[in-house]
This record gives structure tokens, C-alpha cells and sequence, in this order.
């Protein structure tokens, strides 16, 4: 009966700190992967992953940095299976409806395709440090690697960005 | 990077995010965390992503052993459960001579359940749970019934396959014509000549204890059907058949082939009437849901070899009708110059009782069978000298 409690309180606890999380990880996940199907599919798999190990974290007030790690992994793992797949780019035509508040269709095309050269790695920490405006020190812990990686990775990568918002073409890996 | 580079980069970046979770990502039970549709079906999205990407060597080696201990029960209950065919069991028949006689499926050991050079019997019928023979015994002369109707000469026999004991369930009846066990196979129905000695009249016997109830008249009725345990007089006319479950009532508008009678279904409940086409014969399936009818091909020559027909299986509402078999009649005065038997008229049809087979008597005394899956077809390697009248034994799986 205990035992049966404690998995019961077990479950709360984990489905309480996820829902509060979901948002969070599913937006990083979406900025990284691009879409919202496959932000999705990152999401439910790092939070299958999250409860089967959740036994291991001792810490619940580390959850969110722990379950945004997991993701980061999962997002990861996505990105290094879709270089290896050939995709086909569609073509987005201009629309009125599409948002235009921050810089014009050359510059979303333009990021979109320096985006797509990144490695999942340099991908992974743009987003953190850009969007959801980690510091370099938890981006390093989020992403598993030392902050002078994190740096590194950071400084290839707006490289390859500075090229596109510069309007110039940006050099094929 | 410059600070305008910066904000368009940011911009970028918020502009790429989705969006608020969707409710598919929410938990949704308590029992299980976080059901969306990835979770439900993960291998149908990416059979091989899943297998190469998530499962480990010893998994799928597990997973592999597993589907092979699935793979071989499926096979192993197919084989175990494919029913048989021809199918088994015992065929009971009743001769032209009045007496019972017993064959096997196979055509092998043709034996006498009664030997009664006084005694008439016929009417077969197989308990439901194939372990007893049920028949109707008339005494023949000195109290012939053709020479007095009302004479108290018929019985009830049963006979216990095992054992090969006959015993006499109930007696101090009159003419019998038909018997009939209910699908509990507790009590027996019968039809014997009534009190007025004209018309029919129904009759229930217990089993258990052999008491008699005489449930009524029946004029003009020459058949039986079980509803449950109720029992009704059905076959107003020769060229009428009954559902079971009283609803729908398949004729044919004529006995003979060369008239071009047609099969029809009425519902009864609705009046709908639906039109099978030329045919004759029509005998419900176990359930109900199906009927077979002869659909004639040839006409039956003069002289030759063989005819023609076709055994057709409908669904009850008419739409599905399939041929089941090709029947090839041998063409009977030219086999063995037996003509006793009315080509004119289809073969009456019988289902087995598990529904999967449908057999009749042909004109030289074989029972023909087919499988209603697959339209094979067999003929009783032997014939059954002088039967008119067979029932196949139930046969437990």
C-alpha cells in the first residue's frame, strides 16, 4: 500500500513539473527543429525518456534544467537523423498573411537556409543562447559540454548567420 | 554579430517556435503519463527508425523471439482449428426399406442401427451434440397405418452411438413423420397424424423423462422449428422455407428446373422482397444469415453422361450472392439405370451444423458435400443403398 502511494505521489509530482515545463521545452523544440510535428514528437519523446528515468533525479528542483537537457539530447538526435535524410525544400510563396514585424521574406529565407547548415550542435546553441536566453554557463550545462565549446560552437555559427543577414551567400559545408 | 543582426536573429528565432503545446502532449491519464499518438503507434510511423534507433541488440533479439512465438501459435491454431473436409463424424440414413443405417464420412463401415422386417423407421435425426440418434419407429402389420391412420403405433427411439444401445424414449404414438431436437437437445419435437386422423399435429417428448406433451394441431404443417427452446409447425407449402428466427421466408415458384422457378427472400417484418433469380431448393443456413439454393445450368439430358448445376450461397438480405461450386449431376439411367430419383426437382440442400459445409443426396445414393469457404467439393466414396434421407452428426471441435 505504501509503495502503491509512493508511485501514486510519484506520478503527480512528475505530471505537475512537466505540465509546467511543456510549453517551454515544445516552443525550444519547435525553434530547433523548425516545425510544430516534429517539435511535438521531440517533446513526447524527451518526456518518455524524462519519466523513465525520473527515479534517478534526486534534485526536483533541478527538473527543468534535468527535462531540458533530455530534450536538447532528443532535438539532437533529430537533427543529425534529418541531415542524413535528403529533404525536399518547398518553396513558400510571399503572402499577405505571413507576419512581417521584424525583417522581410530575404531574411527569413536567408536564415532559414544558413539555419539548415548548422550543425545540430551549433543549431542547438544558437537557440539557447538567442532564444531562450541562456547564458553561456547554462547553455553549456543544458548542451553537456564546456562553456569554451559552447563559445566555439557560438562563434561558427553566427558566422555562418552574419553571412545571411548580410545578404551574402553563405558557403556550402 | 552587430546589434541589428542581433534583433533580426532574435526576431527570426521567435517567429520559427510553434506555439503553444498542443493537448495531445498533455498528460491524459493517470495511468499513463503522456499518450499521444507517437505513443499508440510508434512502430507504424517509422517501423525501421524504431527498431535501428531506440531498440538495443538484446531487445530486438527478445522482440524477434517474440513474434516468432506469435507466428507459430497463429499457425499452430489455424492448423489445429481448420476444419476438416470432407467433414467428419457419422451420416445417418434413413432407407427405402425403413430401417436406419449408419456410414461413416469416408464412405467406410456401412452399418444397420435397426433391422426390423415389421417395423418401419425413418426420420434421422443427430442430437445436437452428435452423441444420440434420434428416430420415429411405426409398427408395421398387422397395424399398418395406411390401414388404419388412427392407430397407436408409433415411438420415439433413441440410440446411443457408443454404446450401439437403442432405447425406446416414448411410444403410444401415432404416425410419425418428423422429429426434430431442440438446440439444447433436452426435448425432441415431433409431428404424428392427429386425434382426428386427418390432419398433423405437434408433439413435445422430455428427454429425461420421456413424458409426452401434445402441443397441438398443425394441419396442413410438414416441418418443425426450434426457436429456443419453443417450438412451431412451420412449411405452409412444400415450396416455402423458414428462417429459424421466423423472419424471413425463401420459396421458389415451382419444383421443376425446366419452369424456371425463381428463388425469392420475404421479410416478413418489412414485406421487402427480394428476387434471387431462377433457382430451387432453398435451405437456410444454421444461423440464418445465409441461404442455398440450385441454380439449374443444364437441362438433365435424355441421354448422356452428366448435368449441370450450380450451388449459389446468398447472404439474407440478397446483396452477397456468391457461387459456391460447380455441381456435376451424374446423369442416372446412364450410370446404372437407376431412375427412381426426380431429376426434375433440385436435390434438397442441407447445411452441416456448424455451417460450413452444405451437402445433399445425388441420384445414385452419394452424399455430396461441399465446403462453403473454399467450393471444394467430395462425393461419399460409397453409395447409400436406398437412402432417402441422411443427417450428418454434429461433430464437436
Amino acid at each position: 500500500m505504501i509503495g502503491r502511494a509512493a508511485e501514486s505521489d510519484r506520478r503527480l509530482a512528475f505530471t505537475r513539473l512537466v505540465d509546467e515545463d511543456l510549453d517551454h521545452a515544445y516552443r525550444i523544440a519547435g525553434v530547433i527543429l523548425g516545425n510544430g510535428a516534429d517539435a511535438e514528437d521531440a517533446t513526447h519523446d524527451a518526456v518518455v525518456q524524462a519519466w523513465r528515468s525520473f527515479g534517478a533525479l534526486r534534485d526536483l528542483g533541478r527538473f527543468n534544467a534535468w527535462f531540458q537537457r533530455i530534450l536538447i539530447n532528443v532535438c539532437r538526435d533529430r537533427l543529425r537523423k534529418r541531415r542524413r535524410t535528403p529533404v525536399t525544400e518547398l518553396v513558400v510563396a510571399r503572402s499577405k498573411t505571413m507576419p512581417d514585424g521584424f525583417a522581410g521574406i530575404d531574411d527569413r529565407l536567408a536564415l532559414n537556409r544558413a539555419f539548415e547548415r548548422l550543425s545540430p550542435d551549433q543549431a542547438i546553441t544558437v537557440v539557447l543562447r538567442f532564444h531562450a536566453d541562456l547564458t553561456l554557463e547554462d547553455v553549456a550545462a543544458r548542451t553537456g559540454v564546456p562553456v569554451g565549446t559552447v563559445k566555439s560552437r557560438l562563434h561558427a555559427a553566427l558566422a555562418v548567420l552574419e553571412l545571411a543577414l548580410a545578404n551574402q551567400e553563405v558557403p556550402t559545408r | 554579430m552587430n546589434a541589428d543582426q542581433e534583433r533580426r536573429l532574435r526576431g527570426w528565432l521567435a517567429e520559427r517556435h510553434p506555439g503553444e503545446a498542443p493537448a495531445a502532449l498533455r498528460s491524459t491519464a493517470a495511468d499513463v503519463p503522456f499518450v499521444t499518438r507517437r505513443a499508440l503507434f510508434p512502430v507504424l510511423e517509422d517501423p525501421l527508425a524504431h527498431v535501428a534507433g531506440r531498440m538495443t541488440i538484446v531487445r530486438l533479439l527478445v522482440y524477434l523471439a517474440l513474434l516468432l512465438a506469435v507466428a507459430l501459435a497463429v499457425v499452430g491454431a489455424a492448423l489445429l482449428s481448420r476444419t476438416p473436409f470432407p467433414p467428419r463424424g457419422l451420416i445417418a440414413y434413413a432407407t427405402n426399406g425403413a430401417d436406419v443405417r449408419l456410414v461413416a464420412a469416408d464412405g467406410t463401415g456401412d452399418r444397420a442401427v435397426t433391422s426390423t422386417p415389421d417395423d418401419l423407421e425413418h426420420a434421422p435425426r443427430w442430437s445436437p451434440d452428435g452423441r444420440t440418434l434420434a428416430f420415429a419407429r411405426i409398427l408395421d402389420y398387422p397395424r399398418s397405418p395406411l390401414d388404419d391412420p388412427c392407430a397407436v403405433v408409433g415411438s420415439i427411439v433413441l440410440f446411443d452411438v457408443a454404446s450401439a444401445s437403442e432405447r425406446i424414449l416414448a411410444t403410444g404414438l401415432r404416425s410419425i413423420g418428423v422429429v426434430e431436437w431442440s438446440p439444447s437437445g433436452r426435448q425432441i419435437a415431433f409431428l404424428q397424424l392427429g386425434a382426428d386422423c386427418t390432419s398433423e399435429e405437434s408433439g413435445v417428448v422430455d428427454v429425461a423423462s420421456g413424458l409426452v406433451t401434445i402441443t397441438g394441431l398443425a394441419p396442413g404443417r410438414w416441418a418443425l422449428r426450434w426457436t429456443g427452446e419453443t417450438i412451431s409447425t412451420v412449411g405452409a407449402s412444400i415450396y416455402e422455407t423458414m428462417s429459424r428466427e421466423d423472419r424471413f421466408v425463401a420459396r421458389y415458384s415451382g419444383p421443376e428446373r425446366d419452369l424456371g422457378g425463381h428463388v425469392e427472400i420475404r421479410d416478413r417484418q418489412t414485406g421487402d422482397l427480394v428476387d434471387l433469380g431462377v433457382g430451387g431448393g432453398p435451405a437456410w443456413s444454421p444461423d440464418d444469415t445465409s441461404i442455398a439454393f440450385i441454380v439449374p445450368v443444364d437441362r438433365p439430358p435424355e441421354q448422356g453422361i452428366a448435368y449441370r448445376d450450380r450451388l449459389v450461397v446468398a447472404d439474407v438480405d440478397g446483396w452477397h450472392v456468391r457461387v459456391v461450386a460447380d455441381i456435376v449431376h451424374p446423369a442416372y439411367s446412364m450410370v446404372d439405370g437407376v431412375t427412381s430419383f426426380d431429376v426434375v426437382k433440385p436435390p434438397p440442400l442441407h447445411w452441416t451444423s456448424d455451417g460450413g459445409a452444405i451437402y445433399w443426396l445425388d441420384g445414385v445414393g452419394k452424399a455430396q458435400v461441399v465446403d462453403i469457404a473454399t467450393g471444394r467439393s467430395a462425393a461419399l466414396p460409397t453409395r447409400m443403398h436406398g437412402c432417402i434421407d441422411l443427417h450428418w452428426q454434429p461433430v464437436q471441435p
